[in-house]
């Protein structure tokens, strides 16, 4: 083995006891450059609203809760046209079976004591 | 430095609170870091000054990368040791080609008494070990300071190097012979054969 010629391990071994301290001007440096990196903490900040003037649409879907609202009571509102207009027979058996009766809509007479006022005498 | 209760804060925990403003972090990381860093850079470069830019160099991006820094996937000191490294490369690689310190440049061992001339001995074969360490190539300087002088395991250098660990200890070992062929000329210079001598 070479080392018998020069024991690099002892040389190494006292190189490694060997201590390199910054000088304080590095040192100083080195925590300026910290400092000015430093992360900033945020301060938290509300976001205001843009004063944006809303739209007569807008201050309707905000009376009736928001646009969500809105889209579920249109839902709605069209699913009972559609029950109204086409009368499927799923729910005309429906409506048997809770009345009982099967009288249509042109068969029912709504106001019935009005039609006298109406007649010429 | 006597050990207290801030040096059990591993560097990932101070570097996540010099990240959340803790202003007491930055310090002790530059304690604890500066002085390794300082030391790998000067015996990859010979050069105090500039290993001491290097220093500062590596600090500052350390600095930078804080907020990003993702605890458990490397730890600090590996991270610092493949900056310097890096840097050192490209210093090593960018300084004009002058005269490195030589072992012709050794400062003679003055006249003095049995105790001055063993400091100075082994001075010198500090001064001898840095010469020599000079005319390694990149690779085999840098296995070599890392393995045998920081102590660092095989895997940690090769992660630090980017390379597999039968590389690194190939590099440790041909970097090796070399100092050994650069420093056997000069046993007697460096008193090895006295001690010798006066073993026998």
């Amino acid at each position: 083995m070479m080392d018998k010629d020069i024991d690099l391990d002892a040389l190494f071994a006292e190189a490694a006891d060997g201590r390199f301290d910054p000088s304080p001007q590095l040192a100083s440096r080195i925590l300026a450059d910290a400092a000015r990196e430093q992360p900033k903490p945020q301060a938290f900040v509300r976001q205001a609203k843009s004063p944006v003037q809303l739209g007569w649409f807008a201050g309707f879907t905000d009376v009736l809760g928001g646009v969500r609202s809105v889209a579920a009571l249109s839902m709605v509102g069209l699913m009972g046209l559609y029950l109204g207009v086409a009368q499927p027979s799923g729910v005309q058996s429906l409506t048997t079976l809770l009345s009982g009766d099967t009288t249509t809509v042109e068969q029912m007479d709504l106001l019935p004591a009005t039609g006298a006022l109406w007649a010429e005498e | 430095m006597p050990r207290d209760t801030l040096d059990e804060v591993s560097d990932d925990t101070l570097l996540v609170l010099y990240a959340n403003g803790d202003p007491e972090a930055a310090r002790l990381l530059t304690a604890r870091l500066a002085p390794r860093v300082l030391g790998y850079a000067t015996r990859l470069l010979s050069d105090r000054a500039e290993a001491e830019d290097v220093t500062q160099e590596a600090m500052l991006r350390l600095w930078r990368i804080a907020a990003d820094w993702r605890t458990g996937e490397a730890r600090v000191s590996t991270w610092l040791y493949r900056v310097v490294t890096n840097l050192c490369t490209d210093l090593r690689r960018a300084r004009v080609r002058r005269p490195g310190v030589g072992l012709d440049d050794a400062p003679e061992v003055a006249a003095g008494g049995p105790s001055a001339v063993a400091s100075m001995i082994e001075a010198d074969r500090m001064v001898a070990l840095t010469a020599a360490l000079a005319v390694l190539p990149d690779r085999q300087l840098q296995a070599v300071v890392l393995r045998h002088i920081e102590g660092l395991s095989n895997p940690e250098i090769a992660e630090i190097m980017g390379l597999g660990v039968e590389a690194v200890e190939s590099l440790t070992a041909r970097g090796k012979r070399a100092l050994q062929a650069v420093l056997s000329g000069r046993k007697a210079e460096l008193g090895y054969e006295d001690e010798e001598e006066a073993g026998e």
